[in-house]
């Protein structure tokens, strides 16, 4: 993830230098980039004309230069639409004119920040791009799909293994004892089977949550994670993966992160079985 | 009457690493004089006799008491035993006889018993001697009577004859050529719960034979 | 023959043994003090209950103890050799050619996925080198030497395609390959039914006078130990308690458990309105947790303050007789008193009024299972004739046994009683309701009326509900008593299961094996059912705990006055305990009749192979040597005509024409009278001129007998 300059340098409390630009065209970014004169480059959005694709292509200009970053001042009507799609497209500051209270004030922080809608804000947002074109709400929501997907693919699996438990257990005399009685059906099913099946079941749990993890990490990877500021493990090792020479720890502390969980909740399946044997 | 069925099945064994003062140990622990020493399987690699454990003294003359202390120490039986190759073996289907007269043409005291080179059990002199002892029923009490009678055909027959007409029962019955006369065969009978003046009245009639022993054992 | 100049060193020696096990709660001292010797060509026998670290001595000397055990004291001698200290290679060298092993269960000491030869031949092959054809070659006669029928066929077989008698025999036989010195058998004939462990036993007796292996056998079943030892280590609780010859710990035990012991096994000869099963009080001290004095102090009918304070050494009480106790031959001068209410109790059993009411009559059942067919489409159907034309009647208040060989499908009738099987033919009639259906489709009443005591205590509870709730479950369903009293009366009967109320809320795995039998039996009874099934409850306890239950059986009956039918296939229990017996070949009834009359001849000739089979606790008993030849056949195809005539031993000699009848006609029913049916066409009063199997000795003062030679 590209860093913020001017966030930078503003908590350092040093002073910014940066330039005006109006016209929406890349080579211009690119020649002020190339003087690295610059710490950030404001785009007049207010008084220029431009497209959502020209937006792209600025803020894809941008992106070559790790030590400038960009700002768009954007005007009072539309900002909020103007101002997310700046972020989208890669420009990592927004400057909202004519703010007339506090309310104002809100309304444009609002526009900015990443909350979701389920955690109350207006939408989602991040400091990259949606993936196949999609909006950040979207994508996020994607993400909770692909955490049900992979539940409902691994659902057979457990079906298999209470089957064939259930088929052991009823070969036990408790159970033909509970013929004799002349039990129903359904209350030997789960009352006397399924209770003593819970052993494996629960250890199966465990280890299919060190897959869940292990899957939501490679497709974290592969791009389709959750984006900052709450992101995946797996991102952050796609992120990290880059820059993987200049700073190795951005990808080993997600990578630990990720085989440390997995290893302990193997661990602890293990200790469970151990018990549940204890007792068999 | 072979040799597995007199043998000593199961000896002690010893394995070519033990030490010979553990050996020497062992050996008198557990009252025995001769030790196989085996490898995989119980194949026979060596025996190993009291005898055997002697140290020459020629291998120690040079060293001083540490040394020889040290040298003793180190020994294992690997060092001393008998080679296989050299030790005399019988097989499980040999007579005792067989087994006796190899024991007597080589002046050793033990025979390894093998099948196809393992070891099923041991045959010693003291066990020949032992069977000798039932072979002449040592132990049960009667009345024993050397025969001395022609070493010819129908001569020992008359004896026995005499003694089943009586219907007495016998004991035992062995024999051998007569000491120091060459023509003679001493029979010797054991008879049971007989006195011993009708044994004399009986067999000392049968022509040619003499009775030059009988006493009540 | 002379012995005296035979090596006197044992072939084993084990001296002040002790082994302890690394547990997450600390040491576990498993075995403590043990020492015993066998000498070349003996018979050694160790007995004991479970858990008291018979097994663990065997481990021990084998150094099989696995990742946590370890000797922690005392000595092993093999042939004079230490086996601690040894090198790696050494002591496999000694374990692969000098001591074997026989197992429980053979299946688990053969490969299942190797054949038979290939697996004996490895024996030869890996310890001595040999070439395969040779190895071959002896294996196989190693096999006729085991009587094992048509060897070179069975060499080319796999494990599963053999019986269980043959797998076991193809063990031994593998371990006799190296010609060992040392045979070490733990329970190998426990899993074997009763003619062919007597056929194993009498093969071992024969393989220790050819071979003069010394044998250190292992079993928790005093008959067999009685039959195959000639000198015998009681175990308990990790200590050896007495050593003495087989006579005498069966015949002058001194030590209270050995005592205790003989007293509470059946003999062939009691009954249960003579005689008084008298168990063992107490539960076997768990190793973690010893009582501070002599072990089985707390059990002891004769403890005294000085055995609480002061461990017991063992000492010398007779001739080669030791026994760890502190008051051994006071107690043997003292005697012994029965404890009171026995003669009361005795009485009772004997008073019951025998109502003549039939209350499960069951006519010409037949069960069929079908078996799957060989051809994938198309082939006749096979049927597997597990119950074929039984016929059985129980009186209101009696207990009827059935005994019977695996197989023979005494489990599969009583299954079909119940209804947990279908039955395919037969009139079954339960208080004068017929019962065929199956137990989903029958009556509520009926249900509560008809229940079932199962084998296996492990498996008989559920291991997810407390013991008072699964008590309490039958008595719900059935409403035999209303709802705010049913914990009362859960109390009620677990007092009578002389188990207390405390167990009300413990869970299955708290229990020991026989508590959680009487669990099951509670539960069984619970809703005072008018007949009990008893499938084998007390097969899988041990000796002391199967008195405690046996008595609890009773003491139901008597109280309670519920019929029985009890299934096992120990002769001396089914003798002791029932009123009628049964005995079941392949399917059907062979002979039917009072218990006193089945065990006394007449007999038909199985029962007469039977009872000749059954190994006896007790070593001056004489017992005749009848055994069977060749295996149970398939049910799948039973032999036409008498289903017994393929195996039986008495027809060429009693029949004219050499018993070709028996071939042909199924044999017809031959009443002696007093309900008493035998099946079979021999005739009945040469039944009658057979000698009795079993003599039972009275205990006569003799003379010691001094063996010469």
């Amino acid at each position: 993830m590209k860093n913020n300059r001017l966030r930078e340098l503003l908590n350092e409390g040093k002073p910014t230098v940066g330039t005006h630009v109006i016209i929406p065209w890349p080579r211009i970014v690119e020649v002020i980039g190339l003087s690295s004169a610059f710490d950030y480059i404001e785009y007049v959005g207010e008084y220029s004309t431009f497209t959502m694709e020209q937006l792209e292509n600025f803020g894809r200009a941008i992106e070559l230069f790790p030590n400038m970053s960009s700002m768009i001042k954007v005007e009072e009507q539309g900002r909020g639409l103007i101002a997310t799609r700046a972020i989208d497209a890669g420009i990592q500051n927004v400057l909202f004119t004519d703010c007339r209270s506090a309310e104002d004030v809100r309304e444009c922080i609002r526009f900015v920040r990443s909350e979701t809608p389920e955690a109350g804000g207006i939408h989602g947002t991040g400091m990259r791009r949606g993936a196949l074109g999609s909006s950040p709400v979207e994508w996020v929501k994607a993400m909770n799909d692909v955490v049900i997907a992979i539940m409902i693919a691994g659902s057979p699996g457990i079906a298999r293994l209470v089957r064939s438990l259930a088929l052991d257990i009823r070969t036990r005399d408790y159970i033909a004892a509970a013929q004799t009685r002349g039990e129903p059906g359904l209350r030997m099913m789960f009352v006397e089977i399924l209770p003593n099946a819970r052993g494996p079941i629960i250890i199966d749990a465990m280890l299919r949550v060190g897959y869940a993890i292990f899957s939501v990490g490679t497709l974290g990877f592969l791009g389709l994670g959750l984006p900052p500021p709450n992101p995946d493990w797996g991102s952050m090792v796609q992120v990290g993966h880059n820059y993987i020479f200049v700073n190795p720890w951005s990808v080993i502390w997600p990578t630990v992160a990720i085989s440390s969980l997995v290893v302990g909740l193997n661990l602890l399946a293990d200790g469970l079985r151990e018990e549940s044997l204890r007792y068999q | 009457m072979l040799v597995k069925n007199y043998m000593t099945r199961h000896p002690l064994l010893a394995d070519p690493a033990m030490s010979t003062v553990e050996a020497q140990r062992f050996m008198g622990e557990n009252d025995i004089r001769h030790l196989p020493v085996v490898g995989d399987g119980k194949r026979l690699l060596g025996l190993v006799t009291r005898q055997s454990l002697l140290i020459d003294p020629g291998r120690l003359g040079s060293l001083d008491v540490w040394e020889i202390a040290r040298y003793l120490s180190a020994l294992t039986l690997k060092d001393v035993m008998i080679k296989a190759q050299e030790i005399t073996t019988v097989e499980q289907d040999t007579t005792i006889e067989e087994a006796a007269r190899i024991m007597v043409e080589n002046r050793i005291g033990c025979l390894p018993v093998l099948d196809d080179g393992i070891v099923v059990g041991i045959i010693t002199e003291v066990d020949l001697l032992a069977q000798l002892m039932e072979m002449m029923a040592t132990r049960v009490p009667g009345v024993r009577v050397t025969v001395r009678l022609p070493d010819e055909r129908g001569e020992l027959a008359k004896l026995v004859g005499t003694i089943a007409a009586q219907e007495w029962g016998m004991l035992a019955c062995g024999g051998a050529p007569a000491p120091k006369d060459p023509t003679k065969w001493d029979a010797v009978v054991k008879i049971r719960d007989v006195p011993q003046e009708e044994i004399i009245a009986a067999l000392g009639t049968i022509e040619g034979q003499e009775i030059v022993d009988v006493r009540e054992v | 023959m002379t012995t005296d100049h035979r090596i006197k060193t044992p072939v084993l020696q084990v001296e002040n043994l002790a082994i302890s096990y690394e547990t997450r709660k600390g040491d576990v001292p498993a075995v403590r003090g043990v020492s015993f010797e066998i000498q070349r060509a003996e018979a050694y026998g160790i007995v004991g209950e479970s858990g008291c670290g018979k097994s663990t001595v065997a481990f021990g000397i084998v150094n099989f103890l696995g990742r946590n055990g370890r000797i922690v004291d005392g000595h092993i001698l093999f042939q004079g050799q230490d086996l601690a200290g040894r090198s790696q290679g050494e002591l496999r060298r000694i374990r692969g050619d000098q001591i074997a092993m026989v197992y429980q269960d053979p299946m688990q000491a053969l490969n299942p996925s190797m054949r038979l030869g290939d697996q004996m031949a490895e024996v030869l092959t890996v310890h001595r080198s040999m070439e395969k054809g040779a190895a071959w070659e002896k294996c196989i006669e190693m096999l006729k030497r085991v009587y094992m029928p048509d060897p070179a066929n069975v060499m080319r077989r796999y494990p599963h395609q053999v019986s269980g008698g043959q797998q076991q025999r193809v063990v031994i036989a593998m371990a006799l390959l190296n010609g060992p010195a040392l045979l070490i058998m733990d329970e190998p004939t426990t899993a074997l039914d009763v003619t062919v462990e007597a056929a194993v036993l009498d093969l071992i007796a024969g393989l220790q006078r050819d071979f003069e292996t010394a044998i250190m056998y292992i079993s928790h079943n005093l008959g067999v130990i009685a039959r195959v030892s000639t000198k015998v280590g009681v175990m308990y609780a990790g200590e050896i308690v007495e050593r003495a010859s087989v006579e005498d710990v069966y015949l002058r035990p001194f030590h209270p458990y050995t005592q205790g012991l003989m007293r509470c096994v059946p003999r062939l000869g009691m009954d249960k309105y003579s005689s008084y099963l008298y168990p063992i009080p107490g539960r076997v001290p768990p190793p973690s947790n010893l009582p501070p004095g002599c072990i089985f102090e707390p059990r002891c009918h004769y403890a005294r303050e000085e055995c609480r304070l002061r461990k017991p050494e063992l000492r010398l009480v007779g001739f080669k007789h030791w026994a760890r106790c502190h008051f051994a031959k006071e107690i043997a001068e003292q005697g012994w008193t029965p404890p009171e209410g026995v003669t009361a109790e005795l009485a009772a059993r004997t008073e019951r009024a025998k109502v003549a009411e039939t209350i499960l009559k069951v006519d010409h059942a037949k069960t069929f299972y079908e078996a799957p067919s060989k051809k994938l489409i198309g082939g006749k159907k096979q049927y597997v004739k597990a119950v074929d034309d039984v016929s059985i009647e129980v009186r209101r208040g009696e207990t009827l046994g059935v005994v019977g060989e695996s197989g023979c499908g005494k489990s599969t009738l009583v299954k079909t009683i119940i209804g947990m099987e279908k039955p395919t033919d037969g009139e079954f009639e339960f208080m004068g309701i017929d019962i065929a259906a199956p137990v989903s489709k029958r009556n509520l009443a009926l249900i509560k009326d008809l229940q079932m005591v199962f084998q296996n205590p492990d498996s008989t509870l559920n291991p997810s509900f407390k013991v008072g709730a699964q008590i309490a479950r039958p008595l719900q369903r059935f409403k035999t008593v209303p709802s705010d009293q049913v914990r009362a009366e859960v109390i009620h009967l677990l007092e009578i299961m002389r188990l207390g109320e405390r167990y009300y809320d413990r869970l299955p795995r708290q229990l020991s094996g026989g508590e959680k039998q009487r669990v099951g039996i509670a539960r069984a009874i619970a809703g005072r059912p008018e007949l009990v099934l008893c499938d084998e409850p007390v097969s899988s306890l041990d000796v002391s705990v199967q008195a405690a239950v046996l008595n609890l059986l009773m003491e139901i009956q008597t109280e309670l006055g519920t019929t029985m039918v009890f299934i096992a296939h120990d002769l001396s229990v089914v003798r002791f305990f029932c009123d009628h017996i049964a005995v079941m070949y392949l399917g059907q009834i062979a002979e039917i009749g009072p218990a006193e009359a089945i065990y006394a001849p007449p007999y038909h000739p199985y029962t007469e192979a039977l009872l000749s089979a059954v190994p006896i606790p007790d070593p001056g008993t004489k017992q005749k040597h009848i055994r069977l030849s060749g295996n149970v056949p398939s049910a799948l195809n039973p032999p036409s005509g008498c289903r017994f005539h393929t195996r039986c031993p008495r027809r060429a000699e009693m029949l004219p024409d050499g018993g070709k009848i028996c071939e042909t006609t199924v044999p017809p029913w031959q009443e002696v009278g007093k309900g008493h049916r035998i099946c079979c066409h021999i005739p009945l009063e040469r039944l009658r001129q057979m000698e009795a199997v079993v003599t039972v000795r009275d205990q006569v003062e003799g003379k010691e007998e001094i063996n010469v030679g």
